[in-house]
């Protein structure tokens, strides 16, 4: 094996002289499994891991799927993984002032000594960061022109499901769920090392298995226009796909954050996937199928983690919670278990009914946080052309009964730009907005009124791979901005806080996930001029990559704002999701057929 | 059911314990520290109890903040203890859930009366490393003087130990006690150790001396013009 090379406490101290939040630099978390890499060293056939999280260690903590492989990797004798997250910015120049590479955060390895970096990437706005841990790592971005002995690169997670943007940087992605398949690889990439063998060998055998897509053995062609030739090979990388949930059993002794991430519980996935087809939802149709876990095995697994972590609150994680057949005896067994302590219960995604608010009652004892709805969409004809199951009625029954019993704060999730959206659409998001908060405030006990509090979230649509609005354009940015005042306007702002996407980002995000190979330059070149922290609002640098997409002769809306040709080759097309594009098309044709129909009735 | 209230007062204990933080945990916040601890108890099954009301909160309180980059050997915490547990079983069984850079060292069994830590303490003591090319030369008195020119901290400090330099040649160590909170008849300030360093540095810079480490050593309380330790001062409560 490689050396492996450290950077020393001592070193450390130094660099983190008047370093904001320090703690993310350092580990001795409760939890941490990696192994001694002076005893890995030994053996060549044995693999050091780094699981890379392009955003701030407070954020990526609570990753599940971060936790779920660290602990997979480490409970298999041969192989050790280690994290390391993105450097906020201060400690970034630090590094660069001293010229000191990035590093893990276990045993402090420099990213260029392991055999394997592995990002996961939650969203696209993630991209900049991503390149920007490999240079700070001291690994070139480009896998081209990386040698031999630099690590191998290999990305995962949602955006990553359309493969072109990243592939330039990426010796190979990983489609679907990572369980099974990190084993897989690992397995091979041991063999491989042991024998001394080079990269690309080991790259052409995994690219044989289920949910590795290896950019190298693809080729793209485009038309003069931009859109695509063809791709080459024509066979599709079929997603890995983990058929029973209940096979691995869920992460009972994750590591524990010593400083606060954003979400401080116990997180046990209850179900992956989601039956409910909102047409524009990513999440509901690359996480298909829909599985679950048994709630007998499960009640005692999540008993033993609260046991073996001292959280003080859990988290039960779905897409879609009310869907999860056994959530009452699950809350029932756990709560249960755990008689005499303080434990609270948190189910996000909730369909919220008054069956639901009743288990909000019961797992809350008397700690009452707010409400969340996700209509997405003012009216009902808005809601059927997005396959939204949820009626304005629904949302007040729900309102009146919570409100009537304590609930003090609400939250509205809405999305403008849709297909077909029409002006009305958007005049009667102000209005149901109105029309909650004063149903709310007449359901309160009066003494309560004053606290009463809502906050509104207006994002803006960006059409994903994989979805039946995946040819949807989306919509211009003045447009956009105009339908957001006009919310604005109509809606009182005494005790409603509106919070809404900046549209230039969304702009990017939407070229980015619908984006083909050719982005891979626009991307660095954004990066190097200075793009990073893409999602953070304060750091979000349009300019860098307005220019950056001019520089390379691309237009951005030929990514967004152009409606992409049913017929025409996709970007994502090598990849098969398991769900069929015929599907997707027809779900496509039926919603704008809903729209249609509504204009001829006018 | 009035034999069980009974029963369940008998169990309650209130402990003091004292622990170190040191190493990587030096970069760790107070509020974070605080997590871990609870954590911790929960993990060992310690069971504490909780305050009643609308939204109860367990009844367990820290001494001052150790700001954030501090080692600490005096690191202190009251704790109410629901069911049986003895002082050396409350240490042991927490340690067990920690990790190495977090020790208690000592747990005392306190009367439920005693005062809250945070407004007992009045002073609390520091032992600064200081490296140099040659501390044992004249450098060191050199940086004594200086020392007392920072009149910003004169009523904030309450002992400075220059007098007796514990140093092998290699490093000495200065001893300094600060005032914790205001005393009208005695000082007029409280002592913040991360101005003070700021403005030594300054100070040894010149004298070619560097701070090598600061440890936030030991918490006292003024009694009857005495110091005395957060455990000295259980003997007066029963």
């Amino acid at each position: 094996m490689k050396d492996i090379i450290t950077l020393k406490y001592h070193e450390l101290e130094k660099l983190l002289e008047g370093i904001q939040k320090p703690g993310r630099y350092v580990d001795h978390e409760i939890g941490v499994l990696s192994k001694d890499p002076g005893l890995l060293v030994k053996k060549a056939s044995n693999v050091l891991v780094c699981l890379a999280f392009p955003d701030i260690y407070e954020i990526g903590m609570p990753n599940l799927g971060l936790q779920i492989l660290y602990d997979i990797i480490n409970r298999q004798h041969g192989f050790s993984a280690e994290r390391a997250f993105v450097p906020w910015t201060d400690f970034e120049d630090r590094l660069r002032e001293t010229g000191t590479r990035l590093f893990s955060l276990e045993n402090r390895i420099f990213l260029d000594s392991f055999d394997l970096i592995g990002f996961s990437l939650q969203h696209e706005l993630l991209y900049t960061n991503t390149l920007n841990m490999l240079d700070l790592g001291g690994i070139a971005v480009i896998a081209e022109k990386r040698k031999q002995e630099a690590p191998l690169i290999c990305a995962g997670g949602p955006a990553m499901v359309n493969p072109g943007p990243m592939s330039r940087s990426m010796d190979f992605i990983v489609i679907g769920d990572g369980e099974e398949i990190i084993v897989k690889v690992l397995e091979r990439l041991s063999k491989y090392k042991a024998d001394g063998k080079e990269k690309s060998p080991f790259l052409k055998e995994i690219s044989k298995l289920d949910g590795v897509y290896v950019p190298s053995e693809y080729k793209y062609h485009y038309f003069e226009d931009g859109k695509i030739q063809k791709i080459d090979p024509p066979v599709k990388v079929k997603k890995a796909v983990l058929a029973d949930l209940d096979s691995f059993k869920i992460v009972s002794r994750p590591v524990i954050p010593s400083i606060k991430p954003v979400h401080d519980r116990y997180a046990v996935e209850i179900m992956r996937g989601c039956a409910r087809g909102c047409r524009f939802c990513q999440a509901g149709f690359i996480y298909r199928p829909v599985r679950s876990r048994k709630a007998d095995g499960l009640i005692e697994q999540a008993v033993e983690g609260l046991e073996n972590t001292g959280y003080d609150e859990i988290s039960f994680l779905s897409l879609s919670t009310s869907d999860y057949k056994e959530l009452n005896k699950l809350i029932k067994g756990v709560s249960d278990s755990m008689e005499g302590e303080k434990l609270s219960v948190s189910l996000p995604s909730m369909r919220l009914d008054s069956f639901s608010i009743g288990i909000a009652e019961l797992i809350q004892k008397g700690r009452k946080t707010g409400l969340t709805f996700a209509p997405e969409a003012g009216t009902q004809h808005m809601r059927d052309i997005i396959n939204k199951n949820i009626t304005e009625e629904e949302i007040m029954d729900c309102v009146d009964i919570a409100f009537s019993r304590g609930w003090e704060k609400i939250k509205l999730y809405f999305m403008i730009g849709f297909p077909g959206e029409r002006e009305e659409d958007i005049f009667a998001i102000a209005d149901i907005i109105r029309r909650t908060a004063s149903r709310a405030r007449k359901a309160m006990p009066r003494k309560k009124v004053k606290r009463f509090n809502m906050n509104v979230s207006i994002n803006v649509f960006n059409p994903k791979p994989f979805t039946p609005f995946q040819w949807a354009a989306q919509e211009k940015i003045d447009l956009l901005e105009k339908k957001i005042h006009l919310i604005l306007e109509n809606v009182p702002q005494k005790y409603i806080n509106i919070s809404w996407s900046d549209t230039g980002r969304s702009q990017i995000e939407c070229a980015l996930s619908r984006g083909d190979t050719r982005l891979g330059s626009v991307i660095e070149d954004a990066w190097k001029a200075g793009a990073k922290f893409d999602n953070w609002t304060d750091l979000f640098d349009r300019d860098a990559w307005t220019d950056a997409f001019e520089k390379n002769g691309i237009a951005i809306d030929s990514y967004t704002t152009r409606g992409y040709d049913t017929g025409e080759i996709l970007p994502w097309d090598s990849i098969d999701m398991g769900v069929k594009k015929e599907f997707l098309l027809s779900q496509y044709k039926r919603a704008l057929e809903q729209a249609n129909s509504s204009k001829e009735g006018k | 059911m009035a034999d069980h209230i009974n029963l369940n007062k008998e169990m309650e204990k209130k402990f003091r314990f004292r622990f170190s933080k040191t190493g990587e945990y030096k970069y760790f916040s107070h509020l974070d520290i605080i997590s871990i601890i609870t954590r911790a108890l929960r993990r060992a099954k310690i069971r504490i109890k909780y305050s009643k009301g609308y939204n109860p909160r367990p009844k367990i309180s820290f001494g001052p903040p150790t700001p954030l980059g501090i080692e600490s050997n005096a690191e202190y915490c009251d704790i109410i203890v629901v069911g049986p547990i003895t002082e050396d079983e409350l240490a042991r069984r927490l340690n067990d859930q920690l990790h190495k850079r977090i020790i208690i060292d000592t747990a005392r069994e306190a009367a439920p009366g005693i005062k809250n830590l945070m407004s007992q303490i009045d002073l609390i003591e520091y032992l600064i490393y200081i490296r140099g090319r040659d501390p044992a030369s004249g450098s060191l008195e050199k940086m004594a003087g200086r020392i007392g020119g920072m009149d910003e901290f004169k009523g904030s400090i309450h002992n400075i130990d220059s007098a007796n330099f514990i140093g092998d040649g290699e490093a000495v160590i200065l001893k300094l006690s600060g005032y914790a909170k205001i005393c009208k008849d005695r000082n007029p300030k409280v002592f913040k150790l991360m101005n003070f360093l700021e403005g030594f540095k300054d100070i040894l810079v010149p004298c070619g001396l560097s701070i090598e480490r600061v440890i936030k050593e030991e918490l006292y309380i003024m009694k009857e013009k005495k110091k005395i330790t957060p455990f000295e001062i259980l003997q007066f409560y029963v």
